[in-house]
């Protein structure tokens, strides 16, 4: 009996630590998409705005 | 590893750990060119706005809505089933994944979705003016606070009333009164959520999200709604933002717009939603916690948002002239194309299986209570005059 709580325990805790490095690994995910998006988009806003300097259109 | 050296002689080897770089998550180019290639191709070939490509989805569908007789008076596929470049991008994208399958070299590239979608928003303030903040601004904020609180509030209802858990609550809550996917994950430690239930709340919230992708613009049209009512709408309404933008684009280019500024409103809202959210659901276990608001805000603002405003604000003061405004605007909805192809492309619709028939019940009555309160929220608005509800 007191094994199968320990182990269950043990598998929670397991789980838990799983879920949290899911989460850890998803959030700096996240903030590197996030600064690709400004690099990719200001640079975009950048080039455009150059272009219409030169009368590309 | 650091290895200490006195007289020549390493002595020790002491293991530290050491924070890994936010660009180590990124997958390389090496590994995700496939992905990216097929995303642009088939972005290409459903029709990028403004492109003159001739061998188009969406010339085709105008082709044959030209050659075949019109229904009720209007084209069958452009004018009633409202098949414009973000359905096409999202149905292709679908029927790639779900029918003739992804190879796994695609995958990686596949992620980079969320980064084009991201764009796209840093981009879309180059489309406002203070005019629209002055026009909308409040009236976003005002729904976006109703509906992010007001909806984690039918969530733990709802999960109470059918005794749900107060992880799984939580993680519904976050689903769909924030950012869907990203909203579950951030809260899934907090509230010590098992992994299947993560991945049950994701699936629910997602799936719902697709329904409401097609079906709300549907609705819309048939009500008759104005572009700013739909835009609200859509931003309050679906879970994931990826979808936020897609649903509003497809019932027009201005209530995109109007959901995409709108959504903002909610993304700022995140780090105290989910705050809101677990003293909701785990209020009797709070005591002994060491959650800490700034460390929540640090970890959870959206901070891409700060692009966002730098491009309205320059917009704001004119930097640019129109032409470069106008160009601006098409880049942004190539950079939406991209998104919604991925978007489609990682769409699994073996997730409504997974979601399973208590978490469909559960998950889209809430979350339809949630449309229909956003409803009732807009004609109130709408009654008071800050906004036009039917067109």
């Amino acid at each position: 009996m007191a094994d199968t709580i320990d182990t269950n325990q043990d598998q929670g805790t397991e789980d838990s630590k799983k879920v949290e490095a899911t989460a850890d690994a998803k959030q700096r995910r996240h903030r590197a998409d996030e600064y690709m998006a400004m690099i990719i988009a200001l640079g975009a806003v950048v080039i455009l705005w150059f272009f219409q300097y030169l009368g590309f259109y | 590893m650091t290895t200490a050296i006195t007289n020549g002689q390493a002595i020790a080897e002491t293991p530290t750990t050491r924070e890994p770089s936010v660009w180590s998550a990124l997958p390389s180019f090496k590994k995700s060119w496939p992905g990216l290639l097929a995303m642009a191709l088939l972005a290409l070939f459903c029709g990028l706005p403004g492109l003159n490509f001739p061998l188009t989805l969406d010339t085709l569908l105008h082709y044959i809505d030209a050659v075949l007789p019109p229904v009720y008076g209007k084209g069958f596929f452009t004018d009633l089933l409202h098949m414009n470049y973000v359905v096409n991008c999202l149905l292709v994208g679908i029927i790639v994944r779900n029918v003739i399958g992804v190879p796994n070299s695609w995958e990686a590239g596949l992620t980079y979705s969320g980064v084009f979608m991201n764009a796209g928003i840093i981009m879309l303030g180059s489309q406002y003016l203070l005019s629209d903040l002055i026009k909308l601004g409040w009236v976003s904020i005002i729904v976006m606070f109703f509906m992010v609180f007001g909806g984690a509030l039918i969530f733990t209802f709802m999960g109470r009333l059918t005794k749900m858990g107060d992880s799984m609550t939580a993680l519904l809550a976050a689903g769909f009164s924030m950012c869907g996917v990203s909203a579950c994950i951030a809260i899934s430690p907090m509230v010590r959520a098992k992994s299947e239930e993560v991945a049950y709340a994701i699936a629910v919230s997602v799936t719902f999200g697709l329904v409401c992708l097609f079906a709300l613009p549907f609705v819309g049209h048939l009500i008759g709604m104005s572009n700013d009512a739909f835009g609200l709408l859509s931003a309050a309404g679906v879970p994931n933002s990826n979808q936020v933008i897609a649903t509003g684009f497809n019932y027009s280019f201005e209530a995109g717009r109007i959901s995409g500024f709108t959504n903002i409103g909610r993304l700022v809202l995140i780090p105290g939603g989910v705050l809101f959210i677990y003293f909701m659901t785990l209020g009797k276990e709070i005591k002994g916690s060491s959650i800490s608001f700034w460390q929540v805000l640090r970890e959870k603002f959206p901070i891409f948002i700060i692009g966002f405003a730098i491009v309205w604000a320059l917009n704001c003061m004119k930097v640019w002239p129109l032409p470069a405004s106008e160009a601006m605007g098409k880049v942004m909805e190539w950079f939406f194309s991209l998104s919604f192809v991925g978007l489609g492309l990682l769409t699994k619709l073996s997730d409504l299986r997974k979601a399973g028939i208590k978490g469909i019940i559960i998950g889209y009555t809430a979350g339809s209570m949630r449309i229909g309160l956003c409803l009732v929220l807009l004609y109130i608005i709408a009654k008071m005059g800050k906004i036009v509800f039917l067109q």
